[in-house]
């Protein structure tokens, strides 16, 4: 229990405190940038595993600049 | 010395080295979202460049101030995390996408279109963040956040969307913007990008001008207090003196290309006005109620933040400056003579042995 400092404490957010159910915000629609946050993050990360692969993972010759118009 | 003014203090010293360096970053966001003329990629490239070492290492400032917040004065950090959750969330949302994007953009190498897809949403979030940001400060300074037993009595729109805070976010855009085109003129040697951002500098500069004053009128009907505030003692006197001969000091710089002297008026120009906003807000961190006396944590924990963040600025101040004597110290990111097509190179690409300037 020791190890899972997050689900392990629960139901307290700071442990024998203060509840989690007390400490949550008091405005509405939580729900709202919960799920624009999760979304974000969820393409974010498919995106760097994509470019990474790209980058790392792809034969030596595909990492050669593609086009060179491309700037940076 | 009271240790909540300690804390505050150190509080607004991260304030205005934010302003100062990562201003300048949205600034150079703005400025590729409204690149042109002739030499638009070599604007484009300056500005990428020029933010390259740096873009990630000046939001530290943002987290201490945030962390120094949350753990020395919780019902402030309560107050704003609350009544302004909006703009809050959309400042994250801002510095997630810029970052990201900044980022993707210069390891997607796979075509043109794609690059400019992601340069927008790079620019514009770096452009939007600046806003909320203002609107943040605009809001705390007049007395529209006013929370009761956790619960924002003006909701969640109200306690921002006002005029003066809306005038606030447009000031900050518009003096990041200043300070970042003041910046880019130092960081090539080529005359016609630095004239460029010159052209720039001036006439953002003139506008921040103008929204200030607007500023000021607004704050005679919505922020009494404030405007009371800046008028109140003869050392906020001194700054906002200051303010004014700096800037024409950058001013008369600009406009006789000695660019140099017109960054380092351009920066003292941000910094004093934002130590003045603070002096006018001082004693309060939320107004009308929170002040730093009223929402500090006990002495004892201050202590121990202030102990702490001594400890970290061992570490983190000669780290800062060695960073910026490898990139910074020629102070040109892009240099008039290097063969163009070195900048036409993805960091990630190993062929940087044939370019004389890496």
């Amino acid at each position: 229990m020791d190890t899972v400092t997050e689900l392990g404490r629960q139901p307290w957010i700071i442990y024998h405190l203060m509840r989690t159910k007390d400490a949550v915000t008091s405005m509405p629609n939580v729900t709202i940038t919960f799920t624009v946050m999760t979304a974000l993050y969820v393409i974010l990360g498919v995106l760097v595993v994509w470019l990474l692969s790209r980058h790392v993972i792809a034969a030596p010759e595909r990492k050669q600049i593609e086009h060179p118009e491309v700037f940076i | 010395m009271n240790v909540s003014v300690v804390l505050a203090a150190i509080m607004l010293i991260s304030l205005v080295i934010y302003s100062l360096l990562g201003g300048a970053d949205y600034g150079a966001g703005f400025w590729d979202l409204v690149c042109s003329g002739p030499r638009k990629q070599g604007q484009r490239d300056l500005i990428a460049k020029a933010i390259q070492p740096v873009w990630e290492t000046n939001h530290i400032w943002l987290i201490l101030l945030v962390v120094l917040m949350f753990s020395g004065f919780a019902p402030a950090f309560s107050a704003i995390s609350v009544a302004l959750a909006a703009p809050v969330f959309l400042i994250l949302l801002g510095i997630v996408l810029r970052g990201s994007s900044y980022v993707f953009r210069a390891y997607f190498t796979g075509g043109v279109r794609t690059q400019l897809y992601w340069g927008k949403i790079f620019s514009i979030s770096s452009s939007l963040t600046p806003l909320f940001l203002g609107i943040v400060i605009g809001a705390i300074s007049i007395d529209n956040v006013r929370m009761n037993d956790g619960i924002s009595e003006n909701g969640f729109l109200r306690a921002w969307f006002h005029p003066f805070p809306l005038v606030v976010g447009v000031l900050s855009l518009s003096l990041f913007a200043y300070l970042s085109a003041s910046y880019l003129t130092v960081e090539t040697d080529d005359p016609a990008l630095q004239n460029d951002f010159r052209n720039r500098a001036l006439f953002s500069g003139f506008v921040s001008m103008l929204v200030a004053f607007a500023t000021y009128v607004l704050a005679g009907n919505f922020a009494l207090e404030i405007r009371n505030g800046l008028s109140r003692a003869p050392y906020v006197w001194l700054v906002e003196a200051g303010a004014a001969i700096a800037a024409l000091v950058a001013f008369q710089a600009l406009w006789s290309r000695s660019y140099s002297r017109a960054r380092i008026a351009a920066a003292a120009q941000v910094g004093l006005i934002v130590i003045g906003w603070s002096l006018a807000q001082y004693p309060y961190l939320v107004r009308p109620k929170l002040t730093i006396f009223n929402s500090a944590s006990p002495p004892n924990i201050l202590v121990d933040i202030e102990i702490a963040v001594a400890l970290g600025a061992v570490i983190l101040i000669p780290s800062l400056v060695l960073l910026l004597l490898i990139f910074k110290r020629d102070g040109k990111s892009i240099s008039a003579s290097v063969d163009k097509r070195c900048l036409k190179l993805s960091p990630a690409e190993n062929s940087y042995d044939a370019c004389p300037n890496f």
